[in-house]
């Protein structure tokens, strides 16, 4: 018999050849009712200690692990690369987070004649570092194929010839519009040419998104049979302070350190942008080897002056994007 | 004769403590409830609960009893304390903006 064995038989023997048996009783019972409420407090404890612990987890791994501004920053840029003609607002970010997941959530902008107009809500969901729900809310009129394949692009590179295009159908809805109208168009050319010759090109309208040929546009495949969409840089200078290229000297410098930044986290990348693949390691050594041309550029501005755009002999295939009322003011 | 004015306060301490403990769990309710919501809880509600446990756990760790029970509430403060610093301080790292 140990001491434990010792002591409780010696309190028993004394309970049981005391007089008063109804105090000892009344002491346990006490007893017995404080242990369980104290377990059941313990146990509550350990409960409303989960949430708060894991958000703090949350907290450093966003801070230590993958940062939320890793995640943001790619987001961005993806965006900007991979959809034509659009830029974002560093005010309208929303970033919240709740154990274990972060959520970011702002708007994308669209440049249609002078003026950007709201193109889409986007509200993503990251389970830690990758995304687990994406949500896009458009208000466009003209929306991109939602599922790209070899041959929905609007944008389409010289060599690409499999395809049934009806480029007088573009021009006639064009040409119904109202002249009061600016227009966001798609410009496909004959060859390749360079982003400053497609500016002195196009005097009349603003260039405002260049498609970089990559080498796999002529398909929209990749080396493994994957489809590719489109990726390119904005033209304009942007000033506005969330965008990556803001102050850049040279645009085509930035889009090329963005791709590398992206091919760092190619699956996120993926996963942000609305393409099914960007094989990028394969583009980016395609740019390297041969240089930036483009095949393909997004225009904007007065409905004349992109209809006029129709007897240059550069222009293959337009596709009209957005159109909105009378902005222009040159 | 300190021990025996000591224990004739003993039911006190012991009260002070369940109430300190039972204090710091509602405090860690509302902080759950406010990161479940994503609310914003420092109201005034929350200061009363910090300023309801704090001293009465306080008081019950001066009874032997009661002991646990104050350190139980002043534990869940602490928590509270270092969970609040390090929002506050990783918030600087995590969230870019103003």
């Amino acid at each position: 018999m140990d001491d434990y064995e010792k002591l409780i038989a010696s309190s028993k023997a004394e309970i049981a050849n005391s007089n008063d048996q109804s105090h000892y009783q009344k002491v346990i019972k006490k007893t017995i009712f404080t242990s369980k409420w104290k377990l059941i407090f313990a146990t509550l404890t350990m409960i409303l200690l989960l949430v708060p612990t894991s958000f703090m987890m949350t907290f450093i791994y966003y801070a230590f692990g993958t940062s939320s501004t890793t995640l943001m920053d790619v987001t961005s840029k993806t965006l900007y690369v991979t959809e034509p003609n659009t830029s974002l607002e560093e005010i309208e970010f929303d970033m919240s987070f709740t154990p274990f997941s972060m959520r970011l959530a702002f708007e994308q902008y669209k440049r249609i004649g002078e003026e950007d107009y709201k193109a889409n809500t986007y509200d993503l969901r990251f389970f830690l570092d990758s995304v687990s729900n994406k949500e896009v809310t458009t208000t466009l009129e003209r929306v991109a194929p939602k599922h790209p394949t070899e041959t929905n692009s609007w944008l389409i590179h010289p060599e690409n010839k499999n395809l049934n295009l009806d480029a007088g159908r573009e021009w006639r809805v064009l040409d119904g519009l109202p002249d009061e109208t600016v227009v966001e168009a798609y410009i496909s050319f004959f060859d390749l040419m360079t982003v400053k010759e497609a500016e002195k090109a196009m005097p009349n309208v603003d260039v405002v998104w260049a498609a970089v040929d990559t080498g796999i546009d002529k398909t929209n495949l990749s080396k493994d049979g994957n489809v590719v969409s489109p990726i390119g840089y904005p033209v304009q200078r942007d000033n506005s302070i969330w965008s990556p290229f803001r102050n850049a000297t040279s645009n085509e410098e930035v889009f090329k350190d963005i791709l590398k930044t992206m091919e760092n986290h190619e699956e996120l990348a993926t996963e942000i942008s609305s393409a099914k693949n960007l094989a990028l390691p394969e583009r980016i050594a395609y740019i390297e080897e041969n240089g930036m041309k483009t095949y393909g550029v997004v225009v904007t501005g007065p409905k004349k002056d992109v209809l006029a755009l129709e007897k240059m002999n550069i222009v293959r295939y337009l596709k009209v994007g957005e159109v909105k009322l009378w902005n222009w003011s040159r | 004769m300190e021990l025996v004015t000591l224990k004739r306060f003993e039911k006190g301490f012991v009260t002070a403590g369940w109430v300190g403990m039972i204090g710091g769990l509602c405090l860690l309710l509302l902080l759950n409830i406010s990161i479940v919501t994503n609310s914003d809880i420092t109201d005034n509600n929350f200061y009363l609960l910090v300023y309801l446990t704090a001293p009465f756990s306080v008081i019950a760790i001066f009874s032997k009893k009661s002991r646990s029970l104050g350190l139980w509430g002043l534990s869940i403060l602490l928590f509270i304390m270092i969970f609040t610093a390090t929002i506050f301080i990783l918030g600087w790292m995590v969230i870019p903006f103003p």
